[in-house]
Parts: C-alpha cells; sequence; structure tokens
C-alpha cells in the first residue's frame, strides 16, 4: 500500500470516528466502538484488500486480547464492590483524611502513588479500576477521579506489570536493556513529576499545585532515582513497583509534616452502626491483593505453577491483496490461574471470607456484590470488545504502519524527536497499550532514527515514554475507570479533558528528547 | 432539576440484552476459528452474521 494523503486518511478514518464520536457527540466507548469497528471493516476491506479469511483471523485475535483485558476488569470490579459492600471504601474514605485533611495531597496519595504502585504489580486497568472508585468515596467527582487515576500512574505504564512494555520493546528492536534502560528511565522519571503536578491541578486546583508542588518535586526525584537505579542495575522488571512503594513510604512520611497534618491518628473508625471495625480487616482486601501479586510474581515455584494452564491460540501468516503480511504468530497467552485477574479474583474470594467472619458482610451479601459488577461490567466489556476489535483490524491490515510512516516521513531529523513520543502515544492511544505501541511501532522508530541518523536509544526511549503516557488516555483505559464510578453511558466526559492534560507529559517528553539529543546524551 | 430514572425492570432488560451482546461477540470469533482451522467455511460466516448482530445490539442498546 503507497503512502499518500488519501490513503493516510482512509488508515485514520476508525480513529477518527472514535474521536469525534466521543469528544464531539459525547458518545459512550460501546456506541462509538462499535461504530469505529464498522469503519475499521469498511476501510481494511475496501481500501487495504482484507479478504474475509483476514478480518475472520484478526476477530479471533481480537477477543483474546479483550479477554485478557476484561479479565481483569470484571474481577477489579469484584474486588472493589466486596470491599465497597463491607464498608471499606467508606472507612478509606474516612481514614485518608484521618491521615492528612489535605485534599490535593489525598488525591496524590491515591491518584498518583497508589495508582502507580498498582500498575507496577498489576498492568492494564487495574490501576483506574481500584483507584478511582477510592477517589469517589473521598468525594472527588467521577471525572475527577478517573482523570487523577489515569493520568497519575502514566509514568509507571513502561516498567510496570514487570516491564512487560519494555521487554517487548527489545524484543521488538534486539537491542539490549543496558543501552535502552537508562534513557528510557530518565524520561519516564521526569515524567512522574509532570504526572504528579496534573493530579494536584485536579485535585485541587493551581492553589493545590503551589501548595503541594515542593511535595511533588521531591517524590518525583525520589521515585525517578529509585526506578533510574533499579533499571540501571539491570532490575527493570521491578522498576516501576519498586518507585512507587519508595514514593509511596516518603508520601506517607510526608503526611506527618506540619504542612500537611492533622492531629486525628490513624485509627480504627466508628461507623454510623456504633460498631467499631478494624482498620486492618478493612484494608484486607487490597493488602491480600499486594501480597498475592509480589507472590505470584516473584515466588518461582508459585510462578511455575501459575504458568502452568495457558489458553491461546495459533494464528497462520495473514496477507492482505495489497501484499501487507501479517506473520504467522501466537495470539495473546491468557495465563489463566497466574493473571492478573486470577490474583483479583483469588483476593475477591479470600476477602470476602475475611469480611463474612469479622461480621462486615451480612448473609447472602454475594448477590448485592454480583448485581452492580455486572451492571458496571457489561456495557464497558462492549466498549472494550469494539476498540480492541477495530485496533487488530488497523494492525494486521498495515493500517497502522501507514499512519506510523506517514508521520515519521513528513518530519525530518530535526523534528523527529519531537514527533518520536507522540507516535508512541498514537499507537498505545488506538491499541490501549504501551506493549502494542512497542509491537507497532518499535522496530519502524528505530528504522527511521537510524535513517535520519539520529540516537537510536533515545528515538526508542521516547516512543515508549510516548507510549507509556499515551495509554492512559486510551478509551480502552477511559472505559474501565468510567465503569467503576458510574459514568459507564458517559466516557465523552473524560475524554476531552484527558486528552487535554494527558497531551502535556508527552510535550515534556518531546522537549527532553530534543535537550538531549542537543546534549549529545546516548548517542 | 431531576431526571426521571429508568424503572428497575428496564435496567434488568438492558443488562441481559447487553450480556446476550457480550456472549455473541465473544463466541463468534472463536466459531470463526475454528471452522477456518477445519475448512468449513459456512461457520466463518455464521460468525460474521453473530459478530453483526452483537454489534447493532451495541449500538442500539448503548
Amino acid at each position: 500500500m503507497s503512502l499518500n494523503l488519501l490513503n493516510w486518511i482512509l488508515a485514520f478514518s476508525p480513529v477518527l470516528v472514535v474521536l469525534i464520536l466521543m469528544l464531539g457527540f459525547r458518545w459512550g466507548g460501546s456506541k462509538a466502538g462499535a461504530l469505529a469497528w464498522l469503519t475499521a471493516l469498511i476501510a481494511a476491506s475496501l481500501f487495504f484488500g482484507a479478504g474475509a479469511e483476514l478480518i475472520a483471523y484478526t476477530q479471533a485475535k481480537a477477543i483474546l486480547l479483550s479477554l485478557d483485558v476484561l479479565y481483569i476488569i470484571w474481577t477489579a470490579l469484584l474486588l472493589y464492590h466486596t470491599a465497597d459492600e463491607a464498608g471499606t471504601v467508606r472507612m478509606i474514605g474516612k481514614a485518608l483524611p484521618a491521615l492528612t485533611p489535605d485534599r490535593t495531597m489525598q488525591g496524590l496519595l491515591l491518584g498518583w502513588l497508589f495508582a502507580s504502585f498498582l500498575q507496577g504489580m498489576g498492568g492494564f486497568g487495574v490501576p483506574v479500576a481500584v483507584a478511582a472508585p477510592l477517589l469517589v468515596g473521598l468525594r472527588f467527582t467521577p471525572v475527577q477521579a478517573v482523570l487523577m487515576a489515569c493520568l497519575g500512574h502514566g509514568w509507571a505504564v513502561n516498567f510496570g506489570s514487570l516491564a512487560t512494555s519494555f521487554q517487548t520493546l527489545l524484543a521488538v528492536t534486539n537491542l539490549p536493556g543496558e543501552l535502552l534502560g537508562a534513557p528510557s528511565a530518565v524520561l519516564l522519571g521526569i515524567s512522574s513529576f509532570f504526572c504528579g503536578t496534573l493530579v494536584a491541578l485536579i485535585a485541587g486546583g493551581w492553589k493545590g499545585v503551589r501548595h503541594t508542588l515542593p511535595a511533588v518535586a521531591f517524590l518525583s526525584l525520589v521515585m525517578g532515582v529509585t526506578q533510574y537505579l533499579l533499571v540501571t542495575l539491570g532490575l527493570w522488571t521491578l522498576g516501576a513497583t519498586g518507585a512507587a512503594i519508595v514514593g509511596l513510604l516518603a508520601g506517607f512520611a510526608l503526611t506527618r509534616l506540619p504542612r500537611f497534618r492533622q492531629e486525628n491518628g490513624f485509627h480504627a473508625s466508628a461507623e454510623p452502626d456504633g460498631k467499631k471495625r478494624s482498620m486492618l480487616v478493612a484494608f484486607s482486601a487490597y493488602v491480600i491483593l499486594v501480597v498475592l501479586a509480589f507472590a505470584f510474581n516473584l515466588i518461582p515455584p508459585l510462578e511455575n505453577f501459575s504458568n502452568q494452564v495457558v489458553f491461546t491460540l495459533k494464528f497462520p501468516e495473514l496477507r492482505t491483496s495489497l501484499g501487507w503480511i501479517m506473520p504467522a504468530e501466537n495470539g495473546r497467552k491468557i495465563v489463566l490461574l497466574g493473571h492478573p485477574g486470577a490474583i483479583l479474583l483469588y483476593s475477591s474470594i479470600i476477602a470476602y471470607i475475611i469480611y463474612r467472619r469479622a461480621g462486615f458482610l451480612q448473609p447472602g451479601a454475594y448477590k448485592k456484590i454480583l448485581a452492580p459488577m455486572l451492571r458496571g461490567s457489561i456495557n464497558s466489556s462492549l466498549g472494550i470488545v469494539a476498540m480492541v476489535g477495530m485496533a487488530v483490524i488497523m494492525s494486521n491490515t498495515g493500517m497502522t504502519n501507514l499512519l506510523a510512516e506517514g508521520l515519521s516521513r513528513s518530519f525530518g531529523s530535526a523534528l523527529y524527536p519531537v514527533v518520536a513520543p507522540f507516535l508512541g502515544a498514537l499507537g498505545a492511544f488506538i491499541t490501549g497499550s504501551n506493549n502494542n505501541a512497542n509491537v507497532l511501532f518499535g522496530a519502524l522508530q528505530m528504522r527511521t532514527a537510524e535513517l535520519l541518523k539520529l540516537s537510536v536509544p533515545l528515538i526508542l526511549a521516547a516512543q515508549t515514554a510516548g507510549g507509556s503516557l499515551g495509554s492512559v488516555m486510551a478509551p480502552a483505559k477511559v472505559i474501565v475507570g468510567c465503569s467503576t464510578v458510574g459514568l459507564g453511558d458517559n466516557e465523552g466526559a473524560v475524554m476531552r479533558p484527558i486528552l487535554g492534560y494527558g497531551l502535556l507529559p508527552i510535550a515534556g517528553v518531546a522537549i527532553m528528547t530534543v535537550i538531549f539529543m542537543l546534549l549529545g546524551w546516548w548517542q | 432539576m431531576s431526571s426521571s430514572k429508568p424503572p428497575a425492570w428496564k435496567k434488568r432488560w438492558r443488562v441481559q440484552i447487553q450480556g446476550t451482546a457480550l456472549i455473541l461477540l465473544t463466541l463468534a470469533p472463536f466459531l470463526m476459528y475454528s471452522s477456518l482451522q477445519n475448512q468449513v467455511p459456512v461457520g466463518m460466516w455464521i460468525g460474521f452474521i453473530l459478530i453483526a448482530l452483537g454489534m447493532t445490539i451495541t449500538f442500539w442498546i448503548s
């Protein structure tokens, strides 16, 4: 398929449909997704040479990817509604103001530090699905909550989930982690400051930003340095997790400063019914989640056991009539017992038993847990299936590659460092994943950098940093957040502001890339 | 300013219809994959019809 303006616009048409319908007409993700899927199907069939067989295989690939995501969404909602029914969310809503009465600091603790920690442990959708409803419990509006939970963890995506996205970048470029780790850690470490500042802005306005700026600067420095050290020591799989843990501890320490302090301690709180409830029991759902996530990732026998049951499909080589070839591949592997969704499921079941024994839940409470879980998840699940279907059609028919080629060829070596992170962000926005963005554009960015005689490590770092920060704006991820805070039919209300805010850290990465290029770093 | 909420039966009905669409959209790709692997093209076309039905319901009900 030759690159010209008409073809580029045709390739862009499904994304354009999503943007116009969700931003312009404020349609929900499922309705806009269905039309975008149809647009991609028509464009692929009529203009990109996709046959029925190819489209059929893309839909099978897409449903595997969708199930991988839905497994997390459904179980994250299950955990949340279990905790909510037990009154835990209300208790956290009371406990955090006791820790610090500062609204902006509360937003930073949950929307920035806790969400980043969850990204390190979980992955796709978990930080948003868990942190957003907790923020609503603190009386932030649902839109604020989703914005904070999404934007706050953007810096942690690349080295989060055991650095899956970064590992993918290494695989598709065949370059060593030692070469790409340092520039990626530096770009994302500095980005953590932008993410924290955005969360402070959304939580407390400019006044909140001014009030917490020293804390945000200190915490981002602590997390950035920790991540850099872990990554450059070869422990990039723990880069975001380690940094977020240190950040959380430092954040809790900061709340003891007079600036953020209140006399009330972090004790058990009395409920309206007069019963005193143990805070440890209340938090047990999330403590179990953290313990299990660590255990499944760091204890080899457990990891080996959980990896035994894998669901996947094998796909043959796919070829469009215009000559675009997708090599034969294994589809997404869903590790049924060790998946983040499985860990959330185990946590939900154990938490249910604990809450039930502690008297937090009444007999038959599971009905009250399952009903809102179903209501909240079905609509967003439809949106995700449609959006992922669209993305896979685009990538398997060469449409996504054409988009990237058009962008890269339009800019020379002087401007390309600015474009590189936005290209990564575009891939992540379309596919909903930093990992997939690196699959799509990693090799392309490397080739372009070589042709333009630019620093390959720096351009690839910009690609994955852009993908990391761009993935949090993806409609698929926004749908997850909205489904957990009762905005299931109104994702458009979040899409518009998230694009406005979310592009700022990516612009920051672009500027840093240019500066590092001019300084001659990582040449 | 108050907006009238849909009755409970309507909510339940909506969730059930959406659930049906989700089941169609989930199962149809596996039917298509299995048909292609076993060289039974009719299954692929049935899969397409089911996906189209699922997407139409999604668009209509959302």
